[in-house]
Formats: C-alpha cells, sequence, structure tokens
C-alpha cells in the first residue's frame, strides 16, 4: 500500500508541479493566492500533459510515456525556477472574522466529506463506460500509452462516445501508469481534487469581487448541491466537475483581465478555455461563448480566449472526421431539423424550467441568480464583470436548451432528463461568482480585504 | 430608513434564497452521504467494472479467465445474449457495455434468443446471461 501511496503522490505531485510552473511562465504577475495556486495548477497540469500525452502518442513505441511527460513536466519546474520570475501574492488581509473562520472549517470538512464519499463508491455509469474506458484501453494496449486507432471508429463501442475529448481518461490513465495496474480504487482520487480545485478558484475570484467571507460562504453553498457533489459531481467520477473547474478558472482570468488589463490574464483564460473544450463536448460552447463575449468586453485583448480553445476544437474535429464515427446523440444542425422538431419546444421548456426550480438538485441557486439579473438590471448597474458571467450562464444554457431540438433520441424526454442536469454543473460556480459580484456591486460597499 | 431600500430588500432575499435553498439541497447531500458510509467498502482494482456484471453473474477476472480458458482470440466476435426472460434492459446493457469494455478488442453485439443480432461477421462466441437469481450465467462458446 505505501510504495502504491508513493507512486500516486508523485504522479499527483507532477501534474500540480507543472501546472504550477506553467502558471509561473505564462502569468507570473497575476496575484493568485496559496490556494487559489493549487487549484489553478492542477487543473492546468492535468489538462497540459493531456494536450502532450495525445501528441506524442506515436512515439509511445520508443519511449514510455510517463517518462515523456514527466520529463517535460519537470523541465517546465526547472525553466520555471531558473526564470526566477517572482510570483506576485495578493496582499494579506485583515484577521479573519469568526464567521470566516467557521466558514472555512466547514468548507474543509466538506471537502474531507466529498474525499472520503468519493473513496467509498464506485465509478458511476458513464464515469466507467465513457471515460474509464478509455484510460484501460490505453493502458493495456500493446503500445502502453496509446488509443488504438481502430477504437474510434469501432461501430461496436459506440456506447462509449469516442469523440468525447480526453482529458479526464488521460488523468486517470497517468495513475494506472504510475501505478501499473488499472486500480478502479485508486484512480478516484482525481475527482475530489477537480472538486478542491474548483472551490479554490471559484473561491478566488468570489473573493477579488465581494471579500473572504462572501467567499468562503459561496463554496460551502456549492459544497452542500448534491449536482455538485454527488451525482453528477464529484465522487461519481464524471467529467462535470473537471470540466466546471475548467472553466471556472477561465472565467477567473478573464475577470482579472477585464480588472487589471494585463494580456497575460487573457491568455491563460485561453489556455483554460481550450482545456474546458479539451474536457467535454459541451467545454467548446462554454469555451467559445466565453471568448465571444470576452471579445465583445474587452476587444482585441481578449483574442486568445478565442483562437485557443478554437485550435484544440478544430484538432479534434478534424481527427473525428478523418478516424471517427458520426455523432449519434444529435441529428444533424440544420433549419429544417428544427424547423421539423419545434413540436418539441413545450416540452423542452417545461423539462428546462422543471429541472432549474428542483432546489433538491440546486437548492434555489438558479432562482436568485435570476433574481439578481433582475435586481442588476433595475438598478442599471451592469459591470463587463457581470455582462461576462451573466452571458456566460445564459447563453450556454439557452444553447443546451436548443439542442434538444436535434436530439436524436426517441425518448427526448428522457435524453433531457439524464442529461441537462449536468449540463448545469460548470454553470453554477459562474452564477455564484455573477450573484456575490452583484451584491456587493449594489451594496455600494468594497469587498473586504 | 436603509431597510426601506427595495434594492437593499431585494438582494437580502436573494441572499436568504441561497441559503435556504442550500440547507434543503445539502439534506440530500447529507443523506447520499450517509448511504455510502453504511455501505460495505469495496476497495478491489475492479469494483466499479464488477458492479455492472452483477447481473451476468460473474466478475471482470472470472469472465477474462474464462474467455481464455476458452481459447477465444483477440478480434473474436462476442455476442452477449440473454434468456427469453431476461433480467430489465438495463441489465442486459450493462452486461453488454461490461463485455466491450473488457474484452477488447473483440467486436461485441447484444441479441436476446428472441432478437437475434445482426451485424456479426459469425457468431463465435456466446456469454449468455440469465434472470438474476434464476439460473447462473453460463459462458460457452459457440462454435
Amino acid at each position: 500500500m505505501i510504495p502504491d501511496l508513493l507512486r500516486l503522490s508523485a504522479a499527483l505531485l507532477t501534474l500540480i508541479a507543472f501546472g504550477y510552473a506553467l502558471t509561473r511562465l505564462v502569468a507570473p504577475q497575476i496575484a493568485f493566492d496559496r490556494f487559489e495556486r493549487f487549484g489553478v495548477g492542477y487543473v492546468l497540469g492535468t489538462g497540459a500533459a493531456s494536450l502532450i500525452w495525445i501528441l506524442f502518442m506515436p512515439a509511445y513505441g520508443v519511449v514510455s510515456p510517463v517518462v515523456l511527460i514527466s520529463g517535460v513536466a519537470w523541465t517546465t519546474v526547472a525553466l520555471a525556477i531558473a526564470g526566477r520570475r517572482t510570483l506576485v501574492t495578493p496582499p494579506r488581509g485583515q484577521r479573519p472574522s469568526l464567521a470566516l473562520v467557521v466558514l472555512l472549517i466547514v468548507a474543509a470538512l466538506q471537502a474531507a466529506a466529498v474525499m472520503f464519499t468519493a473513496m467509498r463508491s464506485e465509478l458511476g455509469f458513464d464515469a466507467v463506460f465513457n471515460f474509464e474506458v478509455k484510460a484501460r484501453l490505453a493502458f493495456e494496449s500493446p503500445v502502453r500509452g496509446q488509443i488504438p486507432l481502430a477504437y474510434f471508429s469501432d461501430a461496436s463501442r459506440i456506447w462509449s462516445h469516442p469523440r468525447y475529448p480526453l482529458v479526464v481518461p488521460f488523468a486517470e490513465f497517468w495513475l494506472y501508469a504510475w501505478l501499473g495496474r488499472a486500480d478502479q480504487f485508486l484512480v478516484k482520487i482525481i475527482f475530489p481534487l477537480y472538486y478542491i480545485a474548483l472551490m479554490a478558484v471559484a473561491a478566488g475570484a468570489i473573493q477579488r469581487h465581494a471579500g473572504r467571507t462572501a467567499a468562503a460562504a459561496s463554496i460551502v453553498g456549492l459544497g452542500l448541491l448534491p449536482a455538485i457533489t454527488v451525482i453528477p459531481g464529484a465522487i461519481s467520477g464524471y467529467a462535470e466537475i473537471p470540466l466546471a473547474a475548467a472553466v471556472t478558472a477561465a472565467v477567473c482570468c478573464t475577470l482579472i483581465g477585464l480588472n487589471t488589463e494585463r494580456r497575460e490574464a487573457f491568455w491563460l483564460a485561453g489556455i483554460f478555455a481550450a482545456l474546458a473544450s479539451w474536457t467535454k463536448v459541451e467545454g467548446a460552447v462554454l469555451a467559445l461563448c466565453l471568448g465571444g463575449v470576452a471579445l465583445c468586453v474587452a476587444g482585441r485583448r481578449a483574442v486568445p480566449i478565442l483562437v485557443l480553445p478554437l485550435c484544440v476544437i478544430v484538432a479534434w474535429a478534424v481527427f473525428q472526421h478523418r478516424f471517427g464515427l458520426a455523432e449519434k446523440d444529435f441529428l444533424p444542425i440544420t433549419p429544417l431539423t428544427a424547423f421539423a422538431n419545434l413540436d418539441r419546444v413545450p416540452m423542452i421548456a417545461r423539462m428546462v424550467g422543471r429541472e432549474i426550480v428542483t432546489p433538491g438538485h440546486w437548492g434555489l441557486l438558479w432562482p436568485a441568480f435570476a433574481a439578481a439579473c433582475a435586481l442588476s438590471a433595475f438598478a442599471r448597474r451592469w459591470s463587463a464583470t457581470a455582462t461576462v458571467l451573466a452571458s456566460l450562464v445564459m447563453m450556454p444554457a439557452g444553447v443546451y436548451a436548443a439542442s434538444y431540438l436535434f436530439s436524436s433520441w426517441t425518448d427526448v424526454d428522457g435524453h433531457i432528463r439524464t442529461s441537462f442536469v449536468r449540463l448545469l454543473v460548470p454553470l453554477a460556480p459562474i452564477a455564484l461568482i455573477f450573484i456575490a459580484s452583484t451584491l456587493t456591486n449594489l451594496s455600494g460597499e468594497p469587498a473586504e480585504a | 430608513m436603509r431597510n426601506s431600500n427595495p434594492i437593499t430588500q431585494t438582494s437580502r432575499i436573494i441572499v436568504i434564497m441561497l441559503v435556504a435553498g442550500s440547507l434543503y439541497a445539502g439534506q440530500a447531500t447529507v443523506r447520499r452521504y450517509v448511504e455510502i458510509y453504511r455501505s460495505p467498502l469495496r476497495s478491489d482494482v475492479s469494483a466499479s467494472i464488477d458492479r455492472h456484471l452483477v447481473p451476468a453473474g460473474v466478475t471482470a477476472e472470472e469472465l477474462r479467465e474464462a474467455v481464455e480458458r476458452a481459447g477465444w482470440q483477440p478480434g473474436d466476435d462476442v455476442l452477449v445474449v440473454a434468456s427469453e426472460r431476461p433480467a430489465t434492459r438495463e441489465d442486459l446493457y450493462q452486461v453488454y457495455y461490461s463485455t466491450g469494455y473488457l474484452l477488447y478488442p473483440s467486436r461485441v453485439d447484444v441479441a436476446t434468443d428472441a432478437m437475434p443480432a445482426v451485424g456479426l461477421r459469425e457468431r463465435r462466441v456466446v456469454l449468455r446471461i440469465s434472470h438474476l437469481g434464476e439460473t447462473s450465467a453460463l459462458i460457452t462458446v459457440n462454435r
């Protein structure tokens, strides 16, 4: 057990150090706090390593992926250290209030509970058959680390969604490669760490706009929502929490770019947006919406937020076109299909409406978001921050709802019932950041240090 | 005076909504945590895939060993067949997916006795699943 834990620690440390070093090289002037830096490092390190994994796949007959990726990661760490670029850290705030201390203890207990229950429960259905299957294929492949090209066009395994992007399968393969075996017990450690990373980046963003107490209260609130913690949340092994962490990090960097006008923040936001589109298909929708809104609000400085994800989306689409199978869950996206299925609109509206007011999934987050939008409009206090955040919730939600017009399922309401709750997961932290920043803005009080 | 400000009042209502909603939703989270805590810990390396093979009454390791013993070649087509009164459709597909998961690169298809599969070149292998609890699963080679 101890050698396993050492290998596991080495595998995770390599990813976190890689991400930390990349942040230090790309954006040393951004003032992340330590907790936030862990979250950014974990998401960035895992995502960047997964891109290296896929790019160097043809080389694994010669060199092991563990050696190659670790080599790149630790060389980057060495470069970051040799660069001697001093990291900017946020100024120390006032002494924490009792409320803040209590909230932080509760948030830490929540993270511990997520870790404990994740390790006690099994991977969910889609976690095994959509993601972990690819990690196992890469691990058990005759050339370890390569997903066989034939898999992407294997019609008998279309249920495993060969078109899905590969961040989560990479993270799982990475642990298997270090452990020397496919282990469905230890691999679950990935997901609570993504949960902690999500909380770290969300708290960092809220802290900058609404103060520390609001940030701590918000992550405690998020940690109570079953959709974030249970299914399809952090203990299930699904890709929603990794996607939420990447998108929230992209939004966080975009807001820093808007407020400080630092170009490097937009670059980092672009990298996270690219990683979001490399985590799940709907990450592409989120990345393009973020890029579009940022471009409208910040102008040309925000170009990386659109261009970097587009590079990933186009490359993966070309690969799928060349080697993959056609999408099976959706009909061709044409105006004709949309018109033919217009009769679905009332049903889609009813089911989407029901989901967003289901308190057992979301508390009253979405009604509160709607109320905050209305309040902000009533008070005529829309900042650039509010525009980005509100758009990044409403635009993708609209796209997702409209996408069911193209569903190829005979049971369309089943499609909505099983998928819409998941689509909302990455939007929830953004909605919470919007609410916190809007209420602080409207109160007229500066955010506490 | 300050309390009468509609913006402040609405802000407070929003905060109350968030707190009350989170506490309500938190009950479901805690309930699920307790259920998981009370369930037995499965820490073996194939715990998750074994759960999906329960309707067939085999574990991942047993299935792979049976395939190896039977001398099936990698790439043999595999057919998962349910008896006439199979377990639920969900169970059938669970076993079908699990077989496809474990037996790569074999092409795997699914059928019931009443509804044979189409599209396979040759039925070389049958993994027969019967109704959970009625009969034990059979793994046979159909050559």
